[in-house]
């Protein structure tokens, strides 16, 4: 999947332990207090050299039919036991960006 | 595996759930009634299935279905091939799965502390009867709204809310007093307790000068049955948890041994005034001011004591990192429990000026085999998964031989350093909690 196409999704950054600039959103979107960045943005980080560590939140299936190079698949079922996911969050590197993207 | 099932049954594919024996009801019953809202067939193997070799699994496959006794291949094809009963075309909710009225009728106190039981809505420790008045007193605590939603909680049982009302009906029946509700409210924010086949239980960290309102003990025998916040707080915990949260043994939690915790959930409050000099509270590592009243909350499985005090021949950080060796690690995970003289004497003695310094260190000195990182089944279960999908260094762990050493507390900043208890002797706790987010208290008054 090319990096153009996730023009749909949203991009969540998880900024626990790093100082990093405040990217705002320009449109409204629910819960404002989440940081959010463009694919484009995302590409910037990739080719950076210092890769976010990104992480597919929608379920298998669809991360197995295509994803963002180099992403890891944790997904979020609202309906579902949250504690694998949970254990898989806290996996994660607290040291590192966290990029999220969902449906 | 019932949502999943359900979701290829309403594609029309036929679908079967296999599961062990000790978990099949919980798909057939508990999961039909409250999430699935649709019967879903099932056969159902032996148990142990981790940890058995491939010919035990081979013997699984090729004996009988748990549920039905058919040759196992026998009764999977009968599950996707037999036409449904009348009880299997059910649909919508189940009567069992309608909520609970909001009031119950009266009754003498006696026989409601049994209800109480019976419906697994207490601790088995006498509660106080949340009466009307009493649910209204506690609300004065408060500045929210008795309806204003806390948390909403997916599962199990399906999505429902956490309103400052149900809080409140927990805290009176914890024993709480109305001074405690936005304590009791933000710590609701995090309901329900870890539920885990695994045995898992909670760790509850209060800072700031919430501590002192509430006449919480962070000092001598901080982490005993001695203060009434400490102990009211945890239970308010678990009662939400087994309450609203809706685990209850054997219908939606099963961990295997349970875990003695889950009564007061590790709560403690940090003695930030014994803390020595260039060491922060927790909740000011956070990122919160000094003067926030901060709750954070972590889940885990193991406490291990130091025993006797300090001795002048091993530095108590080498005694820290050889039992940190019998810690999971998962998540890069500690969290460690000291009196405020053994603080003193990282400080003082061995040059830790500050918190950071002593799980900078901690992170790169506890060393395990390969081998042995991945015989903890959970590690194995959560991690191997992302390993797989190249998230270092899990990828690089995965692939090196058995007898390789990691350092498999590999993020300093998933060690935590609490300072707790009153300065009696140079004692101190390693756990394997991982502290979540802190949650401002403030916001809930």
């Amino acid at each position: 999947m090319k990096i153009q196409k996730l023009i749909g999704f949203f991009l969540l950054l998880l900024l626990p332990l790093v100082n990093l600039p405040v990217l705002a959103a320009e449109e409204e979107l629910p819960h404002p207090e989440v940081l959010r960045i463009t694919p484009q943005e995302l590409k910037g980080l990739i080719d950076s050299g210092t890769p976010p560590v990104i992480v597919d939140t929608r379920d298998g299936l669809s991360y197995s039919v295509g994803h963002v190079p180099g992403a890891i698949n944790i997904y979020y079922d609202p309906a579902g036991d949250p504690m694998n996911r949970e254990m898989m969050l806290v996996a994660l590197p607290m040291d590192k960006l966290v990029v999220l993207y969902c449906p | 595996m019932g949502r999943f099932a359900k979701t290829l049954e309403l594609k029309g594919i036929p679908t079967v759930g296999a599961a062990a024996e000790t978990m099949v009801n919980y798909g057939i019953d508990y999961d039909f009634k409250y999430t699935n809202g649709m019967p879903i067939r099932y056969v159902a193997f032996p148990f142990p299935v981790a940890g058995q070799p491939p010919e035990v699994h081979k013997r699984y496959v090729e004996g009988e279905d748990r549920l039905s006794h058919k040759p196992m291949m026998t009764a999977i094809v009968d599950a996707l091939t037999k036409p449904l009963t009348e009880n299997e075309k059910f649909k919508g909710v189940p009567p069992e799965a309608q909520p609970e009225p909001r009031l119950l009728p009266p009754d003498a106190a006696d026989n409601l502390q049994q209800l109480f039981k019976e419906r697994d809505w207490t601790d088995y420790n006498p509660i106080i009867l949340p009466t009307e008045a009493r649910v209204q007193a506690m609300l004065k605590g408060t500045s929210h709204a008795p309806e204003e939603v806390v948390a909403t909680i997916n599962w199990p049982g399906g999505e429902r809310p956490l309103t400052v009302e149900k809080a409140a009906i927990a805290a009176v029946m914890a024993g709480a007093r109305p001074e405690f509700m936005p304590l009791v409210l933000a710590v609701a924010s995090r309901v329900p307790f870890g539920n885990s086949t695994s045995s898992m239980a909670n760790m509850i960290v209060v800072n700031g000068p919430i501590r002192k309102e509430l006449g919480m003990n962070s000092g001598t025998n901080a982490m005993g049955p001695h203060n009434e916040a400490n102990a009211v707080i945890g239970r308010v915990f678990t009662l939400l948890s087994k309450t609203v949260g809706n685990l209850h043994s054997g219908k939606t939690t099963f961990s295997t041994l349970g875990s003695n915790l889950q009564y007061n959930n590790l709560t403690i409050a940090e003695n930030e005034e014994l803390l020595p000099e260039g060491w922060l509270p927790l909740h000011v590592q956070m990122g919160f001011k000094p003067e926030d009243s901060v709750v954070t909350i972590g889940i885990g499985w193991t406490y291990i004591s130091s025993v006797g005090e300090v001795q002048i021949g091993y530095p108590p950080q080498n005694l820290m990192r050889d039992y940190m060796h019998a810690l999971s690690s998962s998540g890069s995970a500690a969290t460690i429990v000291m009196d405020p003289t053994v603080a003193k004497l990282l400080k003082d003695v061995h040059g830790f000026n500050k918190k950071e310094d002593l799980s900078a260190w901690l992170s790169g000195n506890v060393e395990k085999t390969v081998a042995s990182y991945w015989g903890n089944g959970v590690v194995s279960t959560v991690n191997s998964a992302m390993a797989l999908q190249g998230l270092e260094p899990l990828a690089t762990w995965l692939k090196a031989p058995p007898e390789t050493l990691i350092k498999p507390f590999s993020n300093p900043k998933g060690i935590q350093i609490l300072t707790v208890g009153g300065n009696i002797q140079t004692t101190w706790f390693v756990t394997d909690f991982r502290l979540g987010r802190g949650v401002k208290v403030d916001d809930w008054r």
